[in-house]
């Protein structure tokens, strides 16, 4: 709930801040009108700094990954997303569960529902593919009826996931032509291949898999626009 | 005013991250085989009072005592083993002096075991897959597998027919 309340928070805080920012410079300066004719209006390139972030927090799993975006009528903007994925959990069950570097692919489309000075709330939709090789080391199993205990690995594990992310997200402008912004995706599980020895648990470029369920993952990003290529929006 | 607006996004974003993520284990992590009671025609049947036992089990290996009106039961089979027994008593009626008698039947599992990861917070368990059975048949009439895969989803997997 208080995800919810964060951006919602955000958002209405970031079009008080333009508003506010608008009528400012409106008192200061004549602002340069739209270019509405213009059909292709630039090119984004953006990383998620959140992965790195965390892994170095956390260290267990490093998720990064780069996009390029371009921007129609300043409304939508359709997206590609490349990244790479690796884990090295440590149970405290006992156990280690290690992905290695895999590779992943999302693409799909933001559309700008509110965009003032430079910044933009959008919504959009991701699908996404994404393959990951991992081995689970040392693993406890009871039988507590008759009294058994043993340690196992499941090694050499295979597996390819699709699924769906819808996105919500703000981006502000620092400067000119470079963006900071975060969304949040809620993450829709379309298939993982079935493995008689494990589940699909770490899907890279969506995150955990428990239960099979949808869940949430978060993004921060830096973004530049790269400057030979259309005009922004005011 | 843009600085503010770029910090505030920053916090908020930040402190969105701790919201994240799903724990726990919503999974049945009991893997048991299921035993169902038949007639001679597969019609599903209770019978008056069963009691079961795993032979070599440790402590007290009972695991189902003089439980009455039974018409299934679900038995663990061992995982650093490919074969399990159980003892079963059942309480009958003899016809000609009407007096209650105790019959034994045991039942050896064959089965090949499966390693299977869930998650970091259910595990892993061990699925069996059913191969044969083995039977006395002092009350019980024959046994037959049903359904040869048994996971953490319960469905009938061996049919003991009287």
């Amino acid at each position: 709930m208080y995800k919810i309340f964060f951006l919602s928070f955000s958002f209405i805080y970031l079009l008080s801040a333009a508003t506010v920012e608008a009528q400012t410079k409106a008192q200061q300066a004549p602002v340069a009108p739209v270019d509405s004719s213009a059909v292709f209006n630039g090119l984004f390139v953006s990383a998620d700094l959140a992965g790195p972030v965390m892994y170095a927090f956390n260290g267990d799993k490093l998720q990064t990954e780069v996009a390029i975006q371009a921007s129609f009528k300043n409304r939508f903007y359709p997206v590609l997303e490349f990244g790479l994925a690796k884990a090295e959990i440590d149970s405290d069950e006992g156990f280690t569960f290690k992905a290695k570097p895999s590779m992943y692919f999302r693409t799909g489309l933001d559309y700008a529902i509110v965009r003032k000075q430079g910044n933009m709330f959008f919504m959009g939709l991701r699908y996404g593919v994404s393959r990951s090789n991992y081995d689970i080391y040392n693993i406890t199993q009871y039988n507590d009826y008759w009294g058994e205990t043993q340690v196992v690995d499941i090694l050499n594990q295979k597996a390819t996931a699709q699924f769906a992310q819808v996105v919500a997200g703000i981006r502000v402008k620092i400067i000119e032509n470079l963006y900071l912004g975060w969304d949040v995706r809620y993450n829709l599980l379309f298939s993982t291949t079935k493995q008689p020895e494990s589940r699909m648990w770490f899907i890279p470029g969506y995150g955990i898999n428990n239960n099979n369920s949808s869940g949430t993952m978060m993004q921060f990003q830096i973004t530049y626009k790269l400057p030979f290529f259309g005009k922004e929006f005011k | 005013m843009r600085k503010l607006t770029v910090l505030l996004t920053l916090i908020t974003g930040c402190a969105a991250f701790y919201s994240c993520g799903v724990e726990g284990c919503d999974e049945p992590m009991s893997v048991n085989a299921g035993v169902t009671f038949v007639n001679k025609q597969t019609q599903p049947i209770a019978l008056t009072e069963v009691t079961v036992s795993g032979i070599g089990a440790p402590n007290d290996s009972i695991l189902y005592n003089a439980v009455k009106n039974v018409k299934s039961v679900d038995l663990p089979l061992r995982i650093t083993s490919e074969k399990t027994s159980y003892v079963f008593k059942f309480k009958a009626t003899n016809p000609d002096t009407q007096e209650d008698v105790y019959i034994n039947d045991t039942l050896h599992i064959n089965y090949t075991n499966l390693n299977h990861f869930i998650s970091e917070d259910c595990g892993c368990l061990v699925y069996h897959t059913l191969k044969s059975l083995e039977y006395t048949k002092h009350l019980l009439d024959s046994a037959y597998i049903y359904q040869p895969e048994i996971t953490n989803k319960y469905v009938q997997n061996i049919l003991l027919k009287f």
